[in-house]
């Protein structure tokens, strides 16, 4: 997705920032593949979201609740 | 004048030693090009510097003034954007390594009106990944690494705007945009003690920023005092057709017009700054709350009622975020980010059905029904901007809704973050002092499209109070 054409406004120094965080970067995920008690971070995001959702389907909705589209400020 | 002076005036001081012709455009912006490439990297704050454009751009102004082209305060003061806007001829990260080295060739419309006023953008300001969507746990999830406190390198800046939160606070910009869709303006401006201003939903343009959640997202500024929020509100807000949810409408900033602040009602709610506030935050209210109490509004307690708003906000950012980010997502490219919580949020957030999406839409339909006449009796609300200080940069982002937390039975206002975002209500942080050596803000909400309420309310506590005017002990 790099366009040629703004080489010509972007400093050498700016790209080779750029560059060098691209080749830095590690994400935590690299850095705790070698825990062994690793996390399981797609379960404890789907515990959340069961949470937030069964907090959602307890609240009481009517017929005449309709969802806000396109109506955010009144 | 000392040059450390320089970089902590306001914006009309500033501008007023452009138009006396005291101090060059070029030369304000040379000086602050240097401050970014010398200083940004100890915050963590800069994703690139635009000097290039922001020479040609000063020199500009320069012939401008030199015509007595005079555009308003903006003329010639240098500011940052967060890496969410895009500016053709420069990359835009969006703060996430899969997108390191994209460029999109289009000027955002906040860009181009500040522009338009002769303001001159010097960088774009680091932001934590994809501005937080799917939900993070570390500071480090950002491409740029942590966004560091400028008032202990130890501490968080905040987020997601996390780089326009440090660079104001350091002096590296007079002012900066940030985006926030949940939190993101306010968070870093009380972390980094200083000023943030949540407008409207729909007042300014999301042309050309990163969508996360369409429904919630918004561009604001990032200032050092209230009175330097209304100067930039008034040229960033403005009707858009190239924006879905623009409102259509223009600010004019005139806090003269809000009237005698003895005639306002103001609601707050003592369990907020008593019990939700941790205890090093406490005394730093009480004070804040007798220098509202002095200018004179009439102070009414009230509450909000019991509504599942987290969970809303929570669902329908994820669903928005999850469809805005589908392909990044089902590519697999999203293990690239930095925080795999996050990346894991993303995955989970692409499960929602639509009937959860819609179903966190109607409880956000009857929460506009049941709390939009809040206004009608009160003019302001007051809370804590966050119940506690920045967290330490290598532990766990703390959250009032973290499991264990001691929390009080009485909800008091605590849901009004995530509820005046789901309601686009305008929200301005003031710093009102320091715990523990960091700062601490307190925010005002108001209805929609009555920022002028809030900007007066908050420019008459920093006339009272110096908490805006100091400087952090990293700034240099």
């Amino acid at each position: 997705m790099i366009d040629p054409s703004n080489k010509r406004v972007i400093s050498r120094r700016e790209w080779a920032a750029i560059a060098g965080l691209i080749t830095s970067s590690t994400t935590l995920a690299a850095q705790q593949s070698t825990d062994p008690s690793a996390r399981n971070y797609l379960e404890e995001q789907r515990n959340a979201n069961a949470r937030a959702l069964a907090e959602l389907e307890s609240f009481p909705l009517e017929a005449s609740d309709e969802p806000i589209f396109g109506m955010v400020v009144r | 004048m000392a040059a450390g002076d320089l970089f902590f005036r306001s914006i009309t001081e500033l501008n007023e030693l452009l138009v006396s012709r005291t101090l060059s455009c070029e030369e304000l912006t040379k000086a602050y090009l240097e401050r970014l490439e010398s200083q940004g990297p100890k915050y963590n704050a800069v994703a690139t510097v635009t000097r290039k454009s922001a020479l040609e751009s000063a020199k500009a102004v320069d012939d401008d003034l030199k015509r007595k082209r005079l555009r308003g305060p903006l003329q010639g003061i240098p500011f940052g954007a967060k890496d969410l806007l895009s500016y053709p001829g420069y990359p835009t990260t969006w703060g996430a390594k899969p997108y390191a080295a994209q460029t999109i060739d289009v000027k955002a419309t906040v860009l181009s009106n500040l522009e338009g006023r002769g303001a001159v953008l010097v960088g774009k300001l680091a932001m934590v990944e994809l501005a937080g969507g799917g939900g993070y746990e570390y500071a480090s999830a950002s491409l740029f690494g942590p966004g560091r406190n400028p008032w202990s390198l130890e501490h968080w800046s905040g987020g997601s705007s996390s780089g326009s939160g440090s660079a104001v606070a350091a002096g590296l910009v007079p002012f900066a945009l940030g985006s926030e869709t949940w939190g993101s303006i306010l968070s870093p401006s009380a972390y980094c003690g200083i000023t943030g201003l949540r407008p409207t939903y729909g007042y300014a343009s999301r042309y050309g920023a990163m969508p996360l959640s369409w429904t919630m997202d918004k561009i604001g500024p990032m200032c050092r005092s209230a009175v330097d929020c209304g100067h930039v509100l008034q040229v960033i807000a403005g009707a858009d057709a190239k924006d879905r949810g623009s409102s259509g409408k223009s600010f004019y900033y005139g806090p003269e017009y809000v009237g005698e602040l003895a005639r306002l009602r103001v609601g707050f709610n003592p369990v907020d700054f008593e019990e939700w506030a941790e205890p090093a935050l406490r005394p730093v209210y009480a004070a804040a709350l007798d220098v509202f109490r002095r200018l004179g509004p009439a102070f009414d307690v009230t509450t909000l009622p019991e509504m599942p708003y987290a969970s809303v906000a929570g669902t329908v950012i994820d669903a928005e975020a999850a469809s805005n980010f589908e392909s990044l997502i089902k590519s697999g490219q999203v293990d690239e980010l930095a925080d795999p919580y996050q990346a894991a949020g993303l995955k989970v957030a692409l499960e929602l059905k639509s009937t959860d999406y819609l179903r966190a839409m109607r409880i956000r339909g009857r929460m506009q029904e049941e709390l939009s006449p809040t206004f009608r009796q009160l003019d302001i609300l007051i809370t804590p901007t966050l119940t506690r200080t920045a967290s330490r940069i290598d532990l766990p982002i703390r959250r009032s809704s973290d499991p264990g937390t001691d929390r009080p039975k009485d909800r008091g206002l605590t849901d009004l973050g995530a509820l005046g975002n789901l309601l686009g209500w305008p929200a301005l942080s003031v710093p009102c002092g320091f715990a523990d050596g960091l700062p601490v803000g307190i925010q005002l909400v108001t209805r929609p499209f009555n920022e002028n309420r809030i900007l007066a309310l908050g420019a008459a506590f920093q006339r009272e109070t110096d908490w805006h005017l100091r400087k952090p002990p990293s700034a240099t």
